[in-house]
């Protein structure tokens, strides 16, 4: 074992004695050398290096027989054997420039006045000595009872503590595998010098060591064999998480959490563990200083994987996620399509109507006006009678057919002809007091005149007829533009009743064998997706017509109520058609659900859609039906949504 | 003259008034009628065939409340008195099966598609009412100023 030199310089040996007898305590630790001289030191030190020796601390009187200590000390620094050498000068009489000097060139370490205190002298070459050691002697530890026991003592743990460190944290050392490899070995090892019953075990194919939910009180240390990591779902089967090889640990979660199992875990085939309780755990940790930075570091690399493993399946199920809910909204978005060329066909047939009949009418006025404008009337006084029938034909509902042939049949015999009969009856002379007036006196002249007066009535029918066709078709486009426009995606206020109306104008035309009843209670505005809500309002309808097969009694009702939650709007549907049977009530709401034949709307996925829309407004929908009365769907929506 | 009875059936008042007004020129050799539903036709024919007229054309909407156009003309088509009523559908709604169902019984002798023009419907209109008037009138001169001429005088001439 290496010595530890004190070596004492100063050209009375009485110093030597004084210093020997004051440092008498470290005697059993460190050798003690006397020089007289700078010339006698050097050859003290010179055989340090072959002896296994070392100079720990120089004692020196600043002037010496020789030379200057500061001198010897500069050199004693320049020497690699003696360069951390702790230095100490002995001096009488301090020169500040001499003191400077120690300091900067030859990196003194204490200056201490002659005569010295035995006792502080003592302190500080133990300091002095303590502070050498600690940094040149890798066992410090064993100076502990001569030299500075605190300083060591923490030096001891600092180092202790700085080499778990590196171990544990230094990963890229070695690979996993060949830590846990190491780390099982040591547990063998240890197992063999301490035997401990039920330690090493064999477990065949199944064997349950942890069951979710369930205390855990043990730590297994797979070395070799594969395990099984599993975890419930919600539906209460059982998904493999993971599976592990060699090294692995199971039990690590609730060991570390003081919880109950994270995983149920077994054995995927025949396995050697080596079986822990946190007791045994501990020993192991206590006996062997290297297990526990080795068991931190395949811990720590255990836990890494699995969250590394937790992170990429998350990823894998927002992808997921992601493909599915673009699926799902290209499904929906065909169902609107299909729902919407089905009602634009409608719409166009119920187009077709009105604008025929504008175009008629347009062609017969131009036709007709010019010659009313500019042809000499041939019955002149019959032009305040003209323009009378012009004006009440633009302005008032016509007779009906049914009324017309009534009076024809009352006057054909008077007029002979029926043609005649009829286009008087349309002018309305028919009536005995106007007949009377105006047409009786004619005589022969009957026929002309009512020729004359024709095609004022004419004109005023196509007249009014243009407008009021005008007006149906500025109906359906308005409820058209409604509908398409609350397509848009965003969050409005508005008055459901005419979502519901321009639904049911857009469906006219398939209405047309339906009584409408419409059972409207007082509502507020209600925030929602004004086309989704739309999108409902359409399904519900032409359920309701698909149901009844073309004909019947849909009642639409609508009233505001007081929720849990808040004020909630009620729309119901009603339709007198076969019903649902009870079994089926649940079904129809599935994706893909149809009783509908071919030719209907949608793709029969309408009320899986219509569910995911009300929940998206947190409303709810629901079905009563009895079978071979009727058919009523609910739908609640909030009036002020919560909308993520 | 007006022992025939051409009739046009529509929900739409505005549609009859178009189609009264387009083939008014014939009023004065034919009774034109209107009827707003298939229910109203019914009468308003039985009773001219009380009276002893002839349900000569039929221009009629096939989509309508209650009763479907196409569904009348099966049943004109059933009845001996109506058989030969020559039947064209004035529609822009009759599906392909009902089409089918018009032509295979329900005799369907023309179908107009809505809009229509004034022109094509009352050259369809001459058309049909001259084969009635061929089929079933002896009187074929007196109908010479309305129908079509040039059959007429040819249907004449053979009969010698």
């Amino acid at each position: 074992m290496k010595k530890y030199v004190i070596l004492c310089i100063d050209a009375n040996p009485g110093v030597h004695r004084e210093l020997q007898r004051d440092l008498h305590r470290l005697k059993a630790f460190f050798e003690f050398e006397s020089a007289t001289s700078i010339a006698q030191a050097r050859t003290i030190c010179s055989g340090f290096p072959g002896e296994d020796r070392e100079l720990c601390l120089v004692l020196s009187d600043s002037l010496l027989p020789d030379g200057l200590a500061v001198d010897y000390f500069v050199e004693l620094t320049e020497c690699e054997s003696t360069h951390d050498a702790r230095k100490m000068l002995l001096t009488a009489n301090t020169n500040a420039e001499e003191l400077i000097s120690a300091v900067n060139e030859s990196r003194l370490d204490f200056v201490m006045a002659k005569p010295w205190n035995s006792e502080e002298l003592l302190a500080t070459a133990v300091d002095q000595i303590t502070t050498y050691i600690i940094s040149h002697e890798p066992s410090f530890i064993q100076f502990c009872s001569v030299l500075d026991a605190s300083r060591i003592t923490k030096a001891y743990v600092d180092k202790r503590i700085s080499s778990y460190t590196s171990s544990v944290l230094d990963f890229s050392a070695e690979s996993g595998q060949q830590i846990r490899e190491k780390l099982i070995q040591k547990l063998y090892d240890h197992f063999e010098t301490v035997p401990e019953e039920d330690v090493f075990r064999h477990y065949s194919q199944n064997h349950t060591m942890t069951v979710e939910g369930q205390t855990n009180d043990f730590l297994w240390f797979v070395a070799h064999g594969e395990v099984i990591h599993e975890k419930r779902t919600p539906q209460g089967t059982n998904r493999i998480v993971m599976r592990e090889g060699d090294g692995a640990l199971v039990g690590m979660m609730s060991l570390i959490g003081q919880d109950k199992s994270y995983f149920t875990s077994y054995t995927a085939g025949k396995a050697g563990v080596i079986k822990l309780n946190k007791q045994q755990l501990n020993r192991v940790i206590e006996r062997d200083s290297e297990f526990l930075p080795l068991f931190t570091n395949v811990l720590m690399r255990n836990l890494n994987k699995r969250l590394k493993q937790s992170y990429e399946t998350e990823l894998k199920l927002a992808d997921t996620l992601e493909y599915l809910e673009a699926a799902q909204s290209k499904l929906v978005e065909s169902e609107k399509m299909a729902m919407l060329g089905q009602l634009v066909a409608g719409v166009a047939h119920e187009l077709n109507n009105p604008v025929s009949a504008i175009l008629r009418g347009t062609e017969y006025l131009k036709n007709q006006v010019p010659g009313l404008i500019f042809e000499q009337p041939k019955h002149a006084n019959l032009k305040p009678l003209a323009s009378q029938i012009l004006d009440a034909a633009t302005h008032l509902p016509p007779l009906s057919t049914s009324e017309i042939r009534k009076r024809v049949r009352q006057i054909s015999d008077v007029v002979g002809s029926h043609g005649l009969a009829r286009k008087i009856v349309e002018l309305q002379l028919d009536e005995p007091r106007l007949f009377k007036r105006y047409l009786a006196p004619l005589g022969e002249n009957l026929k002309s005149a009512v020729d004359y007066l024709e095609p004022f009535f004419h004109t005023g029918t196509f007249l009014r007829n243009t407008e009021v066709c005008s007006e149906r078709i500025s109906g359906l486009v308005k409820s058209l533009k409604n509908y398409s426009r609350q397509d848009q995606q965003e969050l409005l206020r508005v008055d459901l009743h005419e979502g519901l109306e321009d639904t049911l104008m857009i469906f006219s035309n398939r209405l047309k064998d339906y009584e409408v009843i419409r059972n409207y209670g007082e509502l507020p505005k209600v925030e929602c997706y004004p086309g989704e809500v739309n999108q409902i309002w359409t399904n519900m309808i032409s359920n309701a017509i698909d149901a009844t097969d073309g004909k019947g009694r849909i009642i639409i009702s609508t009233k505001l109520m007081e929720s849990a939650v808040g004020e909630v709007v009620e729309v119901t549907f009603e339709d007198n058609g076969p019903g649902i049977p009870k079994a089926l009530q649940q079904k129809i709401f599935e994706l893909n659900f149809t009783t509908k034949r071919e030719g209907h709307f949608g793709l029969g996925i309408g009320l899986a859609v219509c569910q995911q829309i009300v929940n998206r407004h947190h409303g709810r929908l629901s079905v009563k039906s009895e079978t071979g009365k009727f058919t009523r769907f609910i739908v609640e929506l909030p009036v002020e949504t919560i909308i993520e | 003259m007006e022992d025939y009875i051409v009739l046009c059936i529509d929900d739409e008042r505005e549609i009859l008034d178009a189609v009264l007004q387009d083939i008014d020129s014939l009023s004065s050799h034919f009774i034109l009628e209107a009827a707003e539903s298939v229910a109203e036709a019914r009468e308003l024919v039985e009773e001219y065939s009380l009276a002893g007229k002839k349900l000569a054309l039929v221009l009629c909407d096939h989509l309508m409340p209650e009763e479907k156009g196409v569904d009348y003309l099966v049943e004109l088509n059933q009845n001996d008195e109506t058989r030969n009523t020559r039947k064209v559908l004035l529609t822009g709604q009759a599906g392909l099966e009902q089409t089918v169902d018009a032509v295979n019984r329900g005799g369907l002798d023309y179908y107009i598609a809505k809009p229509w023009d004034s022109e094509s419907l009352m050259q369809v209109v001459i058309d049909q009412l001259t084969t009635y008037i061929l089929r079933n009138e002896e009187n074929l001169m007196d109908y010479i100023s309305v129908l079509d001429q040039e059959r007429l005088l040819n249907a004449i001439h053979e009969s010698g």
